[in-house]
């Protein structure tokens, strides 16, 4: 078992094969060797380390994307907004939270909850006027109108190539 | 709270969208359409996966130089020319990638491929600070 401290000072332990779907971790359980030191994970809280364990343990045994993994699959990988069903409803969650799950996935290496986190967003996104995803996002729309008006022309053109 | 998320993670994001959802981000704020203006050169190269031919692209670029030259916005072409991996072997500016799906041997006799050169050429010359990072 691996024992991870969380920014709020909160305790959890995992088996090491569930914990070690973060490289992140992998590679400082490695550096301390078989020690039982508790692994400081200072930009995760207790909320989000809970979910982000939820879906390692859920994935436990599947094959990790390898690190030299081929340049085409990859590109396979970053183009398909498909989400399996577990993972979509594991990522129903509020936007403050989905943002959490990204940053900690980025963090701690994790590149299957990555995509999922992206994908999500990206599936938001899809099909939405500016508007909407000003809406969405709670975006404050900082230009002026002639240069709102500049960008829209741009994309009408670009749309037509 | 999606200005939460750092570039590099905008960017993972935009790399799931088509060109028009990409698109339909850049007008909601100027933070987001600075990061998508600095990703053009990677939105074209998905579109370059996409088997886009080099043709349709280079009349792009002759379309976007006449923008640039209309609106005062040269960043967008300039980051074109340099960033196009793919019309690197076709101008055979660097060693050229014969695996490449869109390559074939750069026929200067070609007017389109000999406009693309000194469009491509001029920009640089024209954009000083591309060529201080070059």
């Amino acid at each position: 078992m691996v024992t991870l401290v969380t920014s709020d000072n909160e305790k959890f332990t995992a088996d090491k094969e569930v914990a070690e779907r973060s490289v992140l971790i992998k590679n400082m359980l490695e550096d301390v060797g078989e020690s039982d030191q508790p692994i400081p994970l200072p930009n995760v809280s207790s909320s989000v380390l809970k979910k982000v364990l939820e879906y390692c343990e859920h994935h436990r045994g599947e094959p990790l994307p390898a690190a030299d993994a081929d340049t085409t699959q990859d590109d396979t990988r970053k183009r398909t907004t498909d989400i399996s069903e577990w993972d979509q409803k594991f990522i129903t969650v509020d936007q403050e939270m989905l943002f959490e799950i990204i940053l900690a996935a980025n963090y701690l290496d994790i590149k299957s909850l990555l995509d999922v986190g992206c994908k999500t967003v990206a599936n938001m996104i899809k099909g939405k006027t500016p508007e909407e995803i000003r809406k969405l996002f709670n975006i404050v729309n900082d230009f002026t109108p002639e240069e709102e008006a500049q960008i829209k022309k741009e994309n009408e053109w670009a749309e037509d190539r | 709270m999606i200005k939460t998320l750092p570039n590099e993670l905008i960017s993972e994001i935009l790399e799931q969208l088509d060109r028009s959802n990409i698109y339909n981000l850049r007008p909601t704020c100027r933070w987001l359409n600075a990061i998508i203006e600095s990703l053009y050169p990677l939105e074209l190269l998905i579109g370059s996966r996409e088997h886009r031919l080099p043709q349709d692209v280079l009349s792009m670029l002759r379309d976007f130089a006449e923008l640039s030259k209309r609106q005062t916005r040269p960043l967008i072409f300039s980051k074109l020319v340099i960033s196009l991996n793919f019309l690197k072997p076709l101008l055979n500016y660097v060693e050229p990638d014969i695996r490449h799906p869109n390559y074939r041997e750069p026929d200067f006799t070609d007017p389109l491929v000999a406009e693309m050169a000194n469009l491509a050429c001029r920009s640089l010359v024209a954009f000083p600070s591309y060529n201080a990072g070059s």
